[in-house]
């Protein structure tokens, strides 16, 4: 079952590279004309949907039977965050680039979700005033990524029966946290390992970093923090 | 609330088999009748079931058309989908469908979730809430009908933040149940709009007289 996790996770990070690389935009001496950057945005857009109505009917079929099939409940989480990482390549890539704002509402509702079902608390702490900054989708990918897989460690290491999420936003920097109060420490072993070195690498990619701190109430706390553009 | 006889849509054995489970859990005693395609199910809407579940992507076309038929009907019809800001789960709220679950559920929560929408109380992800926002705009000045009511429009902002049902009624100190109860209002209105917006259109082309 291991080599199936495996190519899936492949299998989206080439899909990913895929729709990604295709907003790149390539060097050019002069500015692209409105035209252009018009048709070469419908072209991707048709390239996306493509790929969207394959990967929607084939993984999303795969997924579901393999958590309808899972052996053990946390087999069944882990084939969900696959699903919720396929849900960000395809559907939140198809609408326009989308606010701060947004991205944030849609980790609060998806981590809600995914600890009720877990019997674990969530407390969501976010200024009043954020500023509506424009978060590129790419960018979007990383931090939703980075947030899921601190979920999965404080649920799977630590146990944790309460989790808490502190956003502040100050000089066009985000600083996003979540504390949890299960057994502290960062995690151990080898998929703690893996899944470590790749919420720093996609902290990188944000021109970001990411600490592992421990809690002021006891627990973990993960602290990233980000340039904002506007 | 209860029913006695649902119907099934889903091209999917695996998928069928977890949603029959689901209902059974919610409704326990209800009687099931399956469709793996549309030309199946067409052949099961008499007598009207009271409950229609309903995957939108079916081998052989959309979904939505057998919900406009089904919710004329008075069938409940909830959508079965995996992913819950997709343009043609809008598509099937505004054809009448009154609510969605999503695939991925445990079956509890399945269950939970169809029990949910049974009496009236749907749910609404943060991405369907921005887009009803986008399609009613905001509150038009003179109350109407058609248009969302100021207080539905907070709400809905909320919701588009990601606020679960509770947070909202607590921030509006209101119970649970009234907030539910405004997302009922708004599905509702989602649907006789765009069923208002149709007949427009339709009688605007010569289709049928006004």
């Amino acid at each position: 079952m291991i080599w199936l996790w495996a190519a899936s996770g492949w299998l989206l990070a080439f899909v990913a590279i895929v729709l990604c690389a295709r907003r790149r935009r390539p060097a050019v001496i002069t500015a692209p004309q409105p035209q252009e950057e018009a048709l070469r945005r419908e072209a991707a857009a048709l390239e996306r949907e493509r790929i969207y109505n394959d990967l929607h009917d084939d993984l999303g079929a795969k997924l579901l039977q393999l958590i309808y099939e899972a052996p053990a409940p946390h087999y069944a989480d882990l084939a969900r965050s696959v699903l919720q990482d396929l849900r960000d390549v395809v559907t939140r890539s198809r609408g326009a680039a989308g606010s701060l704002d947004d991205v944030l509402s849609d980790i609060r509702s998806e981590a809600v979700q995914r600890l009720a079902a877990v019997g674990t608390t969530l407390r969501w702490e976010q200024p009043d005033d954020l500023p509506d900054a424009p978060l590129p989708d790419e960018r979007a990918l990383h931090l939703y990524r980075i947030v899921r897989e601190a979920i999965t460690n404080a649920l799977r290491h630590t146990q944790a029966r309460r989790l808490r999420v502190r956003i502040r936003v100050s000089d066009e920097r985000l600083d996003f946290e979540l504390t949890d109060d299960g057994a502290a420490g960062p995690p151990a072993g080898e998929t703690g390992g893996r899944g470590i070195r790749s919420m720093k690498a996609r902290a990188d990619e944000l021109d970001g970093a990411i600490a592992w701190l421990p809690g002021t109430e006891g627990g973990t706390k993960v602290l990233l923090t980000m340039p904002l553009r506007r | 609330m209860s029913f006695a006889n649902a119907l099934l849509v889903d091209d999917l054995a695996h998928c069928r088999a977890w949603l029959r489970d689901a209902l059974q859990r919610a409704f326990p005693g209800i009687a099931v009748a399956e469709a793996d395609t549309l030309a199946r199910a067409k052949t099961l809407l008499d007598p009207a079931p009271g409950l229609a579940l309903i995957d939108l992507g079916l081998a052989d076309g959309n979904g939505a058309q057998l919900i406009e038929t089904l919710a004329r009907q008075g069938t409940l019809c909830i959508v079965a989908t995996v992913f819950d800001d997709d343009a043609h789960l809008f598509q099937a709220l505004r054809c009448g469908a009154q609510g969605y679950v999503l695939k991925d559920q445990t079956p509890d929560g399945l269950a939970d979730m169809l029990r949910g929408i049974a009496i009236g109380q749907p749910p609404l992800s943060p991405s369907i809430a921005r887009r009803l926002l986008r399609h009613f705009g905001p509150p038009p000045a003179v109350a109407d009908d058609a248009g969302l009511t100021p207080r539905e429009t907070e709400v809905l902002r909320l919701i588009a933040k990601g606020y679960t049902v509770q947070e909202v009624a607590d921030t509006f100190q209101l119970s649970r149940h009234t907030v539910a109860g405004y997302l009922k209002d708004i599905y509702r209105k989602l649907s006789v709009n765009s069923r208002a917006e149709a007949t427009m259109e339709a009688a605007r082309r010569g289709i049928v007289a006004p």
